[in-house]
């Protein structure tokens, strides 16, 4: 029926395209235009101060960046944290999914509960860690010390070794509601009857969740985690709010890296390159993503 | 012990563990607020979990000793703009690819989501050169500008898909009855698309006012400054007020907060391009 109706209506019309031009028009000035010249900067010795005296000086950047180390940290620090931070969402996601997908008194209010934490703005999130993590008065080192995981409250964000497992901390209460919903609408869709034949067949609880649960949420697994990873290397906001990168760049993702080398150390030009790095990466991530969701749709 | 008292401990063992996660998850909130109520007793070792004596005294100081009012005013405006912005343009686009097939559209929907995933750090490198020649920067317009095009992506997927849900004979119907193509899309199919329209404009909003990114970027004076560039200002301009701070927190998060609840379940189809149903 649609397909008779734009048949029928659409293709002397201009319409489609007039209702399109103001998306598109914003759309490529404030994210396609400065993508491309961030692309172009990346070969230029452009700094802050001397915008319009850039010099073109070819692959310099690339060479430059190939050859510092804290291109390579910071790669590191983006993997270990894309990793971490998207199992720990992951896991979170997964357990209180399984908790909420059955028949429970409050339902409604529990979910909401474990919902709110995605709902608060990410700078809120980082100051209430920051001062939960306080290395004299903070709460969280005081039920470690409580339970026995620490001799004595910790400096948190001033430690190199503590400041990437307190990002992941803060990342995965912000973010495990949105691996909540999409793993708690995909369990929805693993039909009951699934699940009787295997305790018809004497499956116990462990061996429903390995046989019926995981393979039924095969694609909304691989779509969540993709989704996990790329948030986690386009991060910005949070990183930077909670430790800007530090300390010692413990904490210094590409993101971070390119946002501090165009602002602290004014060098755009240097800063553009590793971005079109990121970008680079972002967009082999972003192509397999693309083809499963498409793959997974026409599986629907 | 029978099958049945077994399956009922299960079950209320289950209960009470979601109970206590659900604790562990809240325990953030409860910890921001009840800092907020008490100045005299927040350096104390060990903490205590439960406040003593109760306090608004800095909810009383942010209003009347910070600029918490001119960062509400502020965000309270770019966060309005954004939202008008970005939902005017966001109708026409959604119902643009949910209406028509043409290798336009098609290429729009695919360039709609790739653009989700562009790194906002390499975007707002040039943005900020662009923001500086045109004078666009440091002012709350060219800020809700940047935030409005940021979220336009999500806002068109979303409007899409709810014109989606509003069958096309409806318009077929309003043209048999004498409207034109435009006029029965503003006529008949948006009011029909009104409680879409209300999540774009909620979810463009709460975009706005989160945003911290491009504020914190593409703003200089303070007098301009939003209210996450603002908050963000008390942990170096006044290094102790912890209570003040999280009386802030709780006033900035508070409208974000309520909005989200009420968009959450448009969301998850919304950010996973429809792949997965919320």
């Amino acid at each position: 029926m649609k397909r008779v109706f734009a048949r029928r209506f659409d293709h002397p019309e201009l319409l489609p395209l007039w209702l399109l031009t103001p998306a598109a028009i914003v759309m490529s000035v404030i994210l396609i235009w400065p993508i491309a010249q961030g692309i172009l900067l990346g070969f230029f010795n452009t700094r802050i101060l001397n915008y319009n005296a850039g010099r073109y000086i070819g692959l310099a950047n690339y060479e430059v960046l190939l050859a510092d180390p804290f291109f390579w940290n910071s790669l590191k620090v983006t993997v270990y944290y894309g990793i971490a931070s998207m199992s720990c969402t992951y896991a979170l996601g997964l357990s209180f999914a399984l908790l909420l997908n059955r028949s429970l008194p409050l339902r409604g209010i529990i979910r909401t509960i474990f919902i709110l934490p995605w709902a608060v703005p990410e700078v809120v999130a980082v100051l209430i860690f920051i001062w939960m993590l306080d290395a004299q008065y903070g709460v969280i080192n005081y039920f470690f010390v409580e339970a026995g995981f620490l001799d004595a409250p910790a400096a948190w964000l001033a430690q190199a070794d503590l400041a990437m497992p307190a990002l992941v901390l803060i990342t995965s209460w912000h973010q495990f509601p949105l691996a909540l919903l999409i793993l708690l609408a995909g369990l929805q869709t693993i039909p009951r009857e699934e699940y009787e034949a295997a305790m018809v067949d004497g499956a116990g609880a462990f061996s429903r969740f390995i046989h019926v649960t995981l393979p039924g949420l095969r694609s909304v697994n691989v779509i969540l985690i993709l989704i996990l990873i790329l948030n986690s290397f386009r991060r910005v906001t949070m990183i930077y709010a909670m430790t800007g990168g530090g300390p010692a760049r413990a904490t210094e993702t590409l993101s971070i890296l390119t946002y501090n080398t165009a602002f602290t150390y004014q060098k755009i030009g240097y800063a553009a390159a590793i971005g079109t790095v990121l970008l680079l990466i972002l967009l082999v991530f972003s192509l397999v993503y693309f083809f499963t969701i498409i793959h997974v749709k026409r599986d629907a | 012990m029978s099958p049945r008292t077994g399956t009922i401990l299960i079950s209320a063992a289950l209960f009470a563990l979601t109970l206590g996660c659900a604790g562990i998850v809240f325990f953030p909130y409860y910890w921001m607020i009840v800092s907020s109520l008490e100045a005299a007793s927040l350096f104390e070792w060990p903490p205590r979990l439960v406040p003593s004596n109760v306090t608004m005294d800095a909810y009383v100081k942010i209003f009347t000793e910070r600029d918490v009012f001119t960062w509400f005013k502020n965000t309270a405006f770019v966060a309005s703009a954004t939202s008008i912005f970005c939902t005017l343009v966001a109708i026409n686009g959604g119902y643009a690819l949910s209406r028509f097939r043409t290798g336009g559209t098609t290429a729009f929907s695919i360039f709609i989501l790739f653009s989700q995933l562009l790194p906002a750090t390499l975007i707002v490198v040039p943005l900020y050169v662009i923001f500086r020649q045109t004078g666009l920067y440091n002012s709350l317009i060219g800020l809700a500008i940047a935030d409005a095009a940021f979220v336009l992506p999500l806002a068109t997927w979303l409007m899409k898909g709810f014109f989606d849900r509003i069958p096309v004979e409806v318009e077929e119907q309003a043209m048999v009855d004498g409207c034109t193509r435009v006029g029965a899309f503003y006529r008949i199919v948006l009011p029909l698309a009104l409680p879409g329209l209300v999540v774009v404009v909620a979810m463009s909003f709460i975009t706005g006012w989160d945003e911290f990114f491009l504020a914190r970027t593409l703003i200089s004076s303070q007098s301009n400054w939003v209210f996450s560039v603002g908050l963000t200002s008390f942990e170096t301009q006044y290094a102790i007020a912890w209570d003040e701070m999280m009386a802030a927190a709780v006033v900035f998060a508070l409208p974000a907060v309520f909005f989200f609840l009420f968009v959450q379940r448009y969301l998850v189809s919304g950010l996973t391009s429809g792949a997965v149903k919320g």
